[in-house]
């Protein structure tokens, strides 16, 4: 596996912020997927 | 996917971008990728119906969380609200840039020691406002929904305001690198009505007599009063830019206690690069021990809350055991994001991994006769780039994880290899490098019009 596939595959969000938010326009409890499924792609810099 | 590329509605929030590892969701009012593994993909595209039984085997999943990410798509509107971008899916790498950094004009009034950039006056080849709205359009395809504006001094260049307009129109988000001195406040109140989501401004010292020794005694009041225009009319993030270099390693907590006192909502560092004209200032260039004890340093500062201001750390560094938890890759997670994440139009229209190198260093063409596409694709300096993943003590380093190789500038500078040894790697010391070692060498990209070399 290279390292590109590697780094995208398995990176983990590594804290809360970068896991995907609470939308607020939803009502209701509604189960979040789990980060390995969907994650927000977290920015760091720019 | 069941559904045909580039289709549905007409108005969408979501646009969906297949990838390898599945696909990426930008959301257009949260204005954040999201990554999707192939069965969040796969229902984005045609409903829990297009998940095969196999595909939840393959993905150690179930029915009954393929229903509950169908409800959780559902409910955000990601199953009715998405176009989905044609499929240019490749095996190893993205099939588009997240981001593209655009310097939009050599034009800067200020004449800073360290310009990566070396700008001054503005090139008479620049870009057109048209060819700039073109490039934007493409962008839009490609499903590469990131932009952030530098130069030069952006407030500078008369397209800047219009460009920006075009951009967020086309739902790509504009952040904007600026060195505050234009900020007046009719352009205060311009970049606020414009939306455009987070303005950084460059503060490399704490008072005028660090702040001058690089950007010019006298000028710190100017940046001041643009900061203060801003935050009297924006509401939007602004974050203090500041370059490590020798003449502030020794006040980074000055530096974030002024950039807390002007109402900064964070400090992003990052290092001087040997680039423009920091090329001809070897003394501001710290030495790696320097570097590393300034990491330190910044590390000290997040572990006690940033002292009130949130902290950024400088792209991929090496930190070993200085900051375990602080994050230091963004993104994705490639480390660099040269040829990986993003690639760099200069003011010219020239399109190069990283503008870093100089303007004439890994060209692959130029906007105005090669598509964006194109080049991201095939272009022969953004692939070499795209495979670089670090010297030969990178494979079996237990901090790679933390730094995927380091800056490549800087392993070029110092090794004339792109895959060499980045100078300031906290675990190995080039010093104490063998020399007999073999280097591993990547095939270099040309220069602009020179022939490959092998």
């Amino acid at each position: 596996m290279s390292n590109q596939r590697k780094a995208a595959s398995d990176t983990q969000p590594k804290s809360a912020e970068t896991a995907i938010g609470p939308d607020t326009s939803l009502s209701g409890p509604l189960k979040k997927p789990s980060k390995r499924r969907i994650f927000k792609v977290s920015t760091l810099h720019h | 996917m069941s559904k045909a590329p580039d289709n549905g509605p007409e108005r969408p929030r979501y646009f969906l971008r297949p990838e390898f590892f599945g696909g990426l969701l930008y959301d257009t009012v949260e204005k954040d990728y999201f990554r999707l593994d192939p069965l969040a993909t796969a229902i984005v595209a045609g409903g829990a119906q297009a998940v095969s039984p196999a595909m939840i085997r393959e993905h150690e999943s179930s029915a009954e969380e393929v229903l509950e990410l169908q409800a959780y798509l559902d409910a955000i509107g990601a199953t009715s609200r998405t176009r989905i971008l044609a499929d240019r899916s490749r095996p190893d790498r993205l099939s588009a840039p997240l981001r593209v950094f655009y310097d939009i004009s050599y034009r800067c009034p200020e004449a800073c020691a360290h310009c990566f950039t070396d700008s001054d006056q503005a090139d008479p080849n620049e870009l057109a406002l048209e060819e700039k709205l073109s490039f934007v359009d493409q962008m839009a395809e490609m499903g590469t929904f990131r932009i952030s504006i530098a130069g030069g001094e952006p407030l500078a260049s008369r397209d800047l305001f219009p460009f920006i307009e075009h951009a967020l129109a086309r739902n790509v988000d504009v952040s904007l690198s600026t060195n505050g001195t234009l900020i007046t406040e009719r352009n205060a109140k311009r970049l606020a009505s414009l939306g455009v989501r987070t303005i950084n401004i460059s503060i490399d010292g704490w008072d005028d007599e660090s702040f001058g020794r690089v950007r010019g005694y006298g000028r710190l009041k100017y940046v001041v009063r643009g900061v203060q225009n801003l935050r009297r009319w924006y509401d939007g993030k602004i974050s203090a830019k500041c370059t490590l270099m020798t003449t502030n390693l020794l006040g980074l907590d000055r530096i974030v206690a002024f950039c807390k006192a002007l109402g900064f909502d964070e400090v992003k560092f990052n290092c001087v690069r040997e680039a423009g004209r920091a090329s001809d200032q070897p003394t501001l260039i710290p030495s790696r021990i320097e570097y590393l004890l300034a990491t330190k340093a910044l590390a000290e500062i997040v572990k006690r809350g940033g002292d009130g201001v949130k902290i950024v750390m400088p792209v991929n560094p090496y930190l070993g055991d200085h900051a375990p938890d602080v994050d230091v890759i963004s993104e994705l997670g490639f480390g660099c994001y040269a040829g990986k994440e993003s690639y760099c139009i200069n003011p010219v229209g020239d399109v190069q991994p990283c503008s870093s190198f100089g303007r004439d260093r890994f060209v692959d063409g130029n906007v105005r006769d090669r598509g964006l596409q194109d080049i991201w694709l095939h272009g022969e300096s953004n692939l070499a780039f795209a495979g670089l993943s670090g010297a030969s003590e990178c494979k079996s380093c237990k901090s790679y994880d933390g730094c995927r190789g380091g800056c490549y500038l800087r392993s070029y500078g110092a090794t004339g290899d792109l895959n060499g040894l980045d100078p300031y790697c906290y675990e190995h010391d080039p010093a104490t490098r063998p020399k007999d070692q073999p280097r591993m060498v990547v095939r270099r990209a040309p220069v602009a019009g020179a022939a490959p070399v092998g």
